[in-house]
């Protein structure tokens, strides 16, 4: 078994760290202060292909495998503060993943390819007001017309929703059917009439990426704009999910090293009662705890995407990564707030927000709850 | 392993795994699994996931569609296309 990473994905991490950290963190307190999506800043990362890594280089993508992007992803978030930011390119990424395995040819050249130069800019449409863990309980409706399809209802809470160019719906097709069977994606385009959006919601924490409602009023859309066949909704969705859990979980992995980095850095620096605070065991504890978390979350998700590459299930594994690294990115938030002292509390010290950012880490593509339960069942309970 | 030795393990499966209160008998080659429940979105997961470390084979993302999962035939037909 070799854990070692490829001089040329080093390289790659390498020049994304530079990238990130130079172009991606200017006057972020007043960015998260004003809670706007940060267009110029999300061209820059298209510029750097970002957008594009596991794609197919015949829809602009750069052709690399699913570890090398989350080696990417755990670069990008270690490097750029801005996890509004990164989260925003992780749904645009999971939503390229999802066109790229279950889309037709003609929908991979209009949809892949501007998702790949981030020319266009997509979210996923999937929870309602009364339908988040339960997702499959989805009521937003389409129904087959002639060539079109007729949607009808709401979705909440939609990460890139006020920004989208086109949005990844799931919508029920078939009531009839108890659940596998009942659903199905579209491709609902922003200027489709009968579909609007409310304004950015606001948030606790990641306050640069932007959400909200959207609404779908007899929006018609062409038939061409079924993804995969009608009925296969769940299974794509669960598909979806493990290579979304595993971004997500690199993402946190990028976050909590930089963390813990700059929590050392304080710990060393930091004197009281005469010697540096990382000398004092309630402290040193605290950091070493950190690391090993950090450690231990990363094995997960370079295995989860490792199993990926090799086209094997990794539902169990995602799940895991998932749980495992949300939890563990929340707890070293919260330590690195009480190590830094009252200056972990203030705003200009940018502690603070990593933690108010770290709480929907647990809620977001599937609670920790839910994802338990999904371990719990894969276990045969 | 022909194809009633695959049926079989598979029926132990769905019986031990996914419908514990199912009877053997009640469990019909042709019967919809969908529309009584026994596979719903995380069965098929379950399903999956024993499929392809029991036989050792991948299923391919274009085969997961609604119909390849209807019945236990279907099931059957699925994995030993692959074997």
């Amino acid at each position: 078994m070799n854990f070692s990473i490829s001089e040329q994905q080093r390289e790659l991490q390498k020049s994304i760290i530079s990238f990130a950290q130079k172009e991606l963190n200017k006057d972020l307190v007043l960015r998260d202060r004003e809670g706007k999506f940060p267009q110029e800043l999300w061209r820059k990362c298209a510029k750097m292909n970002l957008m594009a890594l596991p794609f197919p280089e015949a829809y602009a993508g750069c052709g690399m495998d699913f570890l090398t992007t989350v080696l990417s992803v755990e670069a990008l978030a270690y490097a750029c503060k801005d996890s509004g930011l990164v989260h925003a390119i992780i749904v645009q990424l999971t939503m390229g993943i999802l066109l790229n395995l279950f889309g037709n040819e003609e929908q991979k050249r209009k949809y892949l390819v501007p998702i790949c130069r981030g020319e266009k800019i997509t979210a996923q449409a999937s929870t309602e007001a009364d339908a988040g863990s339960d997702i499959f309980s989805v009521r937003t409706r389409a129904r087959k017309k002639n060539e079109s399809y007729i949607i009808d209802g709401s979705k909440m809470f939609i990460s890139n929703g006020p920004v989208a160019d086109f949005v990844i719906l799931l919508a029920l097709t078939n009531p009839e059917r108890k659940m596998l069977g009942s659903h199905s994606f579209f491709i609902v385009e922003k200027e489709c009439n009968g579909f609007t959006r409310s304004k950015p919601v606001e948030k606790m924490g990641l306050r640069t990426l932007e959400n909200c409602e959207l609404i779908f009023e007899e929006c018609f859309i062409p038939q061409g704009n079924l993804i995969g066949r009608e009925g296969q909704g769940s299974i794509i969705f669960n598909e979806i999910m493990e290579w979304e859990r595993i971004l997500f979980g690199a993402c946190h992995v990028g976050t909590m090293m930089r963390i813990s980095e700059t929590t050392i850095r304080y710990a060393k620096e930091r004197k009281q009662f005469g010697q540096p605070i990382g000398k004092f065991q309630t402290v040193a504890n605290k950091i070493a705890r950190m690391k090993i978390n950090q450690e231990l979350a990363k094995l997960m998700v370079y295995k989860a995407a490792f199993l990926k590459d090799n086209k094997t299930r990794a539902s169990l594994e995602s799940s895991i990564t998932k749980v495992f690294a949300s939890e563990s990115l929340k707890n070293t938030c919260l330590d690195a707030v009480q190590i830094h002292g009252a200056y972990g509390y203030m705003i200009e010290f940018e502690i603070e927000r990593d933690l108010r950012d770290s709480i929907a880490s647990s809620i977001y593509s599937g609670t920790a709850e839910i994802n338990t339960l999904i371990i719990a069942g894969l276990l045969g309970l | 392993m022909n194809k009633n030795d695959i049926s079989e393990t598979v029926k132990k499966f769905i019986l031990e795994e996914l419908a514990p209160d199912c009877n053997a008998n009640e469990l019909k080659e042709n019967q919809s699994l969908l529309d009584s429940g026994i596979i719903d979105s995380m069965a098929v997961m379950k399903l999956l996931d024993f499929i392809e470390k029991k036989f050792q084979l991948k299923v391919p993302v274009d085969e997961l569609v609604p119909e390849n999962f209807e019945t236990l035939t279907a099931i059957t037909d699925l994995i030993s296309k692959k074997i």
